[in-house]
């Protein structure tokens, strides 16, 4: 669970575009579809069964491919998920989950942030509005990267008027 | 005949057959089932500790194992009709 210091304020949660997790169901959906495909074929075929009941290790086999695709999905759909940035009036989250028991949680001040910029590549990212929008700090790791952001310019303006509000913050704090 | 020794207690090269594929569909099935159960663990894990919306966690999980139940019923309907 996310934890936010007191005065802290919610500006954006992102995750990836929907696109990315289509993109990935397609690729479980086909080889679901082709191992399906490949046992049906497979149980038309009129090899002689030794024995036992061809229909029910048909079913077997159909349920196994199933399952195996379901898991998959859901393993992906997880990483999905729990991916995510969170933009708020003092700093910007970034919790990465790279893969099970792999997570990295990164975070940085608004006032560090030196540069934004936005890269939509390809038809589809153009179609579907969704882009990579790296944020250059001051800090020790240079840039962050939030992949397949959906609607990228807007993400870049939402965060460069927190950035423009956080470091007025901080001058009116100094005065 | 040594395949007629080994089957002898099965009673015919058929029954052999059948209780010899029936055990390594189980075997089969055991072993998805360990699996299932670890990967289960793993995400229920994960959301429960780092998801953001209790609800929509709860409700994740709900559809994953509805659905994985029925898959695994539908795998065991199918092993005892075998």
């Amino acid at each position: 669970m996310l934890t936010l210091d007191h005065g802290e304020e919610k500006i954006l949660v992102l995750r990836r575009h929907w696109f990315v997790i289509l993109e990935h169901s397609v690729f479980i959906v086909l080889t679901l579809g082709m191992s399906i495909a490949a046992a049906l074929v497979v149980g038309g075929l009129s090899i002689p069964f030794p024995a036992g009941n061809p229909g029910a290790l048909l079913v077997f086999t159909i349920a196994l491919f199933c399952l195996s695709a379901w898991v998959a999905f859901f393993v992906e759909w997880t990483n999905y998920y729990l991916d995510i940035w969170v933009v708020t009036n003092r700093r910007i989250l970034d919790i990465e989950q790279h893969s099970f028991f792999t997570r990295e949680v990164s975070e940085f001040r608004l006032d560090r942030v030196q540069d934004i910029t936005v890269q939509v590549r390809g038809l589809l990212a153009e179609f579907f509005d969704f882009g990579d929008v790296h944020v250059q700090t001051a800090g020790e790791r240079h840039a962050f990267i939030i992949s397949n952001a959906p609607h990228p310019y807007r993400v870049k303006e939402v965060i460069t008027k927190a950035i423009d509000r956080a470091v007025e913050g901080s001058a009116a704090k100094i005065r | 005949m040594e395949f007629q020794g080994i089957t002898s207690g099965f009673g015919s090269p058929s029954s052999f057959l059948i209780t010899w594929g029936e055990s390594a569909l189980w075997g089969i099935f055991g072993v998805v089932f360990i699996f299932f159960l670890i990967i289960s663990a793993a995400l229920v894990y994960h959301l429960e500790r780092y998801g953001y919306d209790r609800y929509r966690i709860k409700f994740t999980e709900l559809l994953f194992f509805s659905v994985s139940t029925m898959l695994l019923l539908l795998m065991v309907g199918a092993l005892l009709s075998f």
